[in-house]
């Protein structure tokens, strides 16, 4: 056999996605014999084994929630609207008011006060209060809000802040008025900070939509299946509600990353 | 040696390793934390109600004979204290069995399906704020005092008693967990034996004139136990405190449970609210078979003088001296008053004579959340609804 032939070449671009496959299985493989051998040795129903949980997903996937008379797909998309409906809504809000605050000192000393006292509540907090004063509907939406916006606020403001004072000169000198030195330069220059921004967010909002549908009676979604499953000890039904957060998650994140990257890399910022 | 080939071969090494053991512990015994149920604590004692603006008769009793409209129950939407609980399992067989309609979550985009009848899960206590809130809302199933509450507020119309539909129905039960059962036998049976002294002395001070000062401080006792804590709310009145109590058996006997319960489990597997295959995979061939391992008994007969049940023992017959006492952590559900004996026992010193003192743990919002303290061992003893104890114990079978 010509093992040469095997030879790992870091120069081919097939060779570097093969190994990278490779390693990801291999990882995969170790983490879930570790989950297999812990759920074991603890011996508690509610540490289910990668099998039992792979059953119980067959199973909600093909049957679906006795509970709820939802199927999987349904409370994934429930939760999936949910989160883009939050995300679009802190987009709306926190890239204005991040442009605005990065480029008056005097709204952003004005706005800091206040932005600094509701900054560090965890948005999870929120999630009972904004339940039960704007209905379950919104709730949940508005917890997602708050989590995606004060990350995605701060990153703006730090990109119009980044911004070099000699673009500003220089289109000034060209001749642009303040409306154009702001939408010409200001806001595309910022893109990379708010979509750096969004990245970090979008990580946050996954944690906000499942702890506030915790508390939803309402609609089902992910975080509401896996409460009432837990109430009736059907571990293995829990964990699938975690791992689809955890996939979920991961594509999301994984599409803003790309995002990210592509922007990044078109504006010539990497 | 290259360090790559150190660090594959380590890898390599750990999925062996792995693998192994994972085979060799799948082989063991499975005997993971686990409860028994040691004691009743009553029959009945729950009821569906709607809204008075809510048109329909929704059913019609005659005699044994229940009725069922599906047209007024379509498309409404009412309140459970939770999928774990007795009140949700009876509403999803009414439901589905008798009334032939579904019974799904609500939505929360208001479009509701005539073919569909409608849940969502609030704790009891809280129901009567939610559904002032939510016009939504156009009933729900309680435990008492919130269904007597419910009708007595003058907003809702009774539809149906849990009695009337299964008269002596299994309800709350006292569970143990069988780590702490086994290892404290002597703790159990002392709390038993005052457990059985408090449903006693209920069932005399009721027979009493209503009023009996000793009736008068049960009532009190009610209200204050069914009031929930955070409501802010007016506390009831004695004669709804009263209704609430006449619409509940408490018992301590364990008589059929074994039956009635294997029935909930026919009921929990049929509508898949528990995993089908877990108690036959389990060597539980019938569903008597695993009630009758989930029920103990033991510990109520050794409270007694006689087999018949007639003689309760003492505190000195158990052999209680002195003042010293054992504690134990006793988890229960907010607002029951199911679980009143639980508190006259402790209002009224019985656990105290019996060498026991009780650490409440709590109070839990719902069944499943008891279950799941006894099962972590936060609690040692739980007062919790017989279908969570069912559906836990099947769904942690290995």
């Amino acid at each position: 056999m010509d093992l040469e032939r095997f030879n790992y070449d870091e120069n081919d671009k097939s060779h570097r996605f093969i190994r990278k496959i490779g390693i990801s299985v291999i990882s995969l493989v170790v983490f879930l014999l570790i989950w297999w051998n812990l759920s074991l040795l603890l011996n508690n129903p509610a540490v289910p084994t990668p099998g039992e949980t792979w059953d119980a997903m067959l199973y909600l996937f093909d049957k679906g929630d006795a509970v709820s008379g939802m199927t999987m797909w349904g409370h994934m998309s429930i939760s999936l609207q949910r989160f883009v409906a939050g995300l679009l809504l802190a987009l709306a809000v926190a890239v204005p008011m991040g442009l605005l605050l990065g480029y008056s000192d005097t709204i952003n000393e004005f706005s800091s006060p206040t932005l600094e006292i509701l900054r560090p509540i965890a948005p999870i907090a929120w999630a009972p209060i904004f339940l039960f004063t704007v209905g379950y509907v919104w709730g949940p939406i508005l917890v997602v809000f708050v989590g995606i916006f004060f990350p995605m606020l701060t990153n703006t403001i730090f990109g119009v802040k980044k911004i070099e004072p000699s673009w500003v000169d220089a289109s000034k000198t060209l001749g642009a008025n303040k409306m154009q030195v702001f939408t010409k330069v200001m806001l595309p220059a910022s893109v990379p900070y708010v979509m750096n921004g969004l990245r970090i967010g979008m990580g946050v909002g996954w944690m906000c939509i499942v702890a506030s549908e915790l508390y939803a009676s309402f609609g089902g979604g992910v975080g509401y299946f896996i409460s009432i499953q837990a109430q009736l000890g059907y571990w293995p039904n829990v964990f699938v509600g975690i791992v689809i957060i955890a996939i979920l998650g991961l594509l999301t994140t994984g599409v803003s990353d790309y995002a990210y990257r592509t922007i990044v890399k078109r504006m010539g910022m990497e | 040696m290259n360090w790559n080939f150190k660090m594959w071969g380590a890898v390599f090494l750990a999925i062996v390793i792995l693998s192994a053991s994972g085979l060799i512990l799948s082989q063991q015994p499975s005997e993971g934390e686990s409860v028994s149920i040691i004691s009743r604590v009553n029959n009945d004692g729950s009821g569906i109600f709607v809204r008075n603006t809510v048109a329909g008769d929704f059913v019609t009793i005659d005699g044994e004979t229940i009725t069922y409209y599906p047209s007024d129950w379509g498309g409404k939407l009412f309140m459970t204290p939770g999928p774990a609980s007795i009140q949700h399992m009876m509403l999803t067989e009414i439901v589905k069995e008798k009334v032939g309609l579904k019974f799904d979550l609500a939505p929360d985009n208001n479009e509701f399906s005539s073919d569909t009848v409608y849940w969502i899960g609030v704790p009891p206590g809280q129901m009567k704020d939610v559904m002032g809130k939510n016009s939504n809302i156009d009933g729900g199933i309680a435990w008492e005092p919130h269904y007597a509450v419910a009708i007595a507020s003058g907003n809702c119309r009774s539809i149906l008693k849990t009695s009337e539909y299964w008269e002596g129905h299994p309800c709350c039960v006292v569970a143990g967990n069988n780590t702490y059962l086994s290892s404290n036998q002597v703790a159990v049976t002392r709390f038993m034996a005052a457990y059985v002294y408090s449903v006693q002395w209920m069932e005399q001070v009721m027979a009493k004139d209503l009023d009996d000062s000793e009736r008068i401080d049960l009532i009190q006792l009610a209200i204050d136990i069914g009031t929930p804590p955070t409501s802010g709310e007016e506390q009831m009145d004695p004669s709804v405190a009263e209704a609430a109590l006449n619409n509940i058996l408490y018992s301590y006997e364990l008589g059929n449970l074994n039956e009635q319960l294997a029935d909930v489990v026919d009921i929990y597997e049929s509508l898949a609210l528990v995993n089908p295959n877990s108690r036959s995979n389990a060597g539980f061939a019938t569903p008597l078979d695993f009630t009758n391992h989930l029920i103990n008994g033991t510990y109520l007969d050794s409270v007694f003088n006689d087999s018949e049940h007639t003689e309760l023992k003492t505190p000195s017959e158990m052999g209680v001296v002195g003042t010293g006492s054992v504690r134990i952590k006793v988890a229960y559900l907010a607002a029951d008053v199911h679980q009143l004996a639980l508190h006259v026992g402790i209002a009224k010193g019985f656990f105290n004579q019996y060498g026991i003192e009780v650490e409440l743990v709590g109070p839990f919002a719902a069944g499943g959340a008891v279950m799941n303290a006894l099962l972590a061992g936060q609690a040692d003893i739980g007062f919790v609804g017989s279908p969570p104890v069912v559906s836990s114990s099947i769904n942690a079978l290995r």
